[in-house]
């Protein structure tokens, strides 16, 4: 008897130290979360966003057809575009080259939403925001708000906005993050994209990133 | 002798001024977008001279296609994009100043009709020796990038 517990002592003493090998294997020898994202980061043409990441605000930014934004666009991928309708030559490029890129997208493959937002409520409107994106790809959405809320918003995608204090009718010009940011279904700040753009870049790294970008990491 | 002499200062009023060898090519503008009153307007100039010539303003006064026409410039800085306005342009002999996309464009503010693809659209450039015809065609906002 005391040869049989102590051949079953080793055994376990055995299994268990093979346990911790196997455990200290994995955890030392898989690549951490940030060597993960390091590693997406050398593929792709864009800022990989590390841990912590900024989830959008649940503040008073609504579509055009009135739905808040972070519910609009929750549930899945998502594409973030901040300008003004009143801007004839970057807002448009940006969405046009969006709409390029969105069209590399099968009928079949779930593509990411885009969503244009306005940070011009002086002079635009959810609906008039919805306008004009629907004008680039009839799924693409329009959002805007308060102008604090587009604030807080701004704030959390670490952005800025400044709109000049002029009458709506005067011909100002509103200065406007230029990136295009990835969100996953979550809402939450994955990737910023920086100019300039092409839809076949932006299609390849979009791709690329919500692949291999965990969703709940 | 005051008939005589009208004739040919009519004739001189009608030729169009000389912005010394300023060429235009490629003048394009997509159809303005919904609920606004603007549109940009691209183009390429090519100095053909031996001076350099600087484009000082843009104006759509003999047309009246447009309210205002100025020239702008898109600028991306620090991850922010504004528009400045460019009083002055010059282009060298022998170079090019080419209007695209996401930078220089033509402010086109306030088309008179609903301009549409095939229009046409006149604006006169001016600059430093004279002044410089440029009809816009009106292109398909999908054909702006090529």
């Amino acid at each position: 008897m005391p040869a049989r517990s102590g051949l079953l002592l080793a055994s376990m003493v055995f299994i268990a130290a093979a346990g911790v090998g196997l455990w200290a294997g994995i955890h030392w020898l898989a690549p951490t979360p940030e060597e993960r994202r390091a590693e997406l980061q050398r593929t792709v043409d864009a800022t990989v966003l590390p841990r912590d990441y900024a989830r959008l605000p649940n503040t008073a930014v609504h579509t055009a057809q009135g739905e808040p934004m972070r519910e609009a666009l929750g549930g899945g991928w998502s594409v973030l575009f901040l300008g003004f309708t009143h801007c004839p030559d970057v807002c448009p490029l940006t969405l046009q080259t969006l709409a390029a890129t969105m069209d590399k997208w099968s009928s079949e493959e779930p593509r990411p939403k885009v969503a244009f937002v306005s940070v011009d409520p002086r002079r635009d409107t959810p609906a008039d925001a919805g306008a004009y994106a629907a004008r680039f790809d009839p799924e693409f959405l329009g959002a805007s708000g308060e102008m604090a809320a587009l604030r807080t918003l701004a704030d959390r995608l670490r952005v800025d906005f400044e709109v000049p204090d002029a009458a709506a009718d005067e011909q100002y010009g509103v200065e406007h993050p230029s990136q295009i940011f990835l969100l996953d279904p979550q809402g939450r700040l994955r990737a910023v994209f920086s100019p300039p753009f092409g839809p076949d870049t932006l299609a390849r790294d979009l791709r690329t990133l919500i692949a291999n970008l965990e969703p709940a990491a | 002798m005051r008939r005589a002499l009208g004739a040919p200062l009519l004739l001189l009023a009608t030729l169009p001024a000389l912005a010394g060898e300023l060429r235009v090519s490629d003048a394009r503008t997509p159809p303005p977008l919904p609920g606004t009153s603007m549109m940009a307007g691209y183009l390429t100039l090519t100095n053909k001279g031996d001076r350099p010539v600087t484009v000082t303003g843009a104006t759509s006064a003999t047309s009246a296609d447009f309210a205002r026409v100025s020239v702008h410039r898109s600028i991306e800085e620090d991850g922010q994009s504004r528009m400045e306005p460019v009083p002055e342009l010059t282009v060298d002999p022998g170079e090019q100043a080419a209007f695209e996309p996401g930078g220089l464009h033509l402010m086109l503010f306030e088309p008179a009709d609903k301009p549409e693809p095939g229009d046409a659209m006149n604006v006169t450039l001016q600059t430093d020796t004279g002044t410089l015809d440029v009809v816009l065609q009106v292109i398909d906002r999908s054909e702006l990038l090529r």
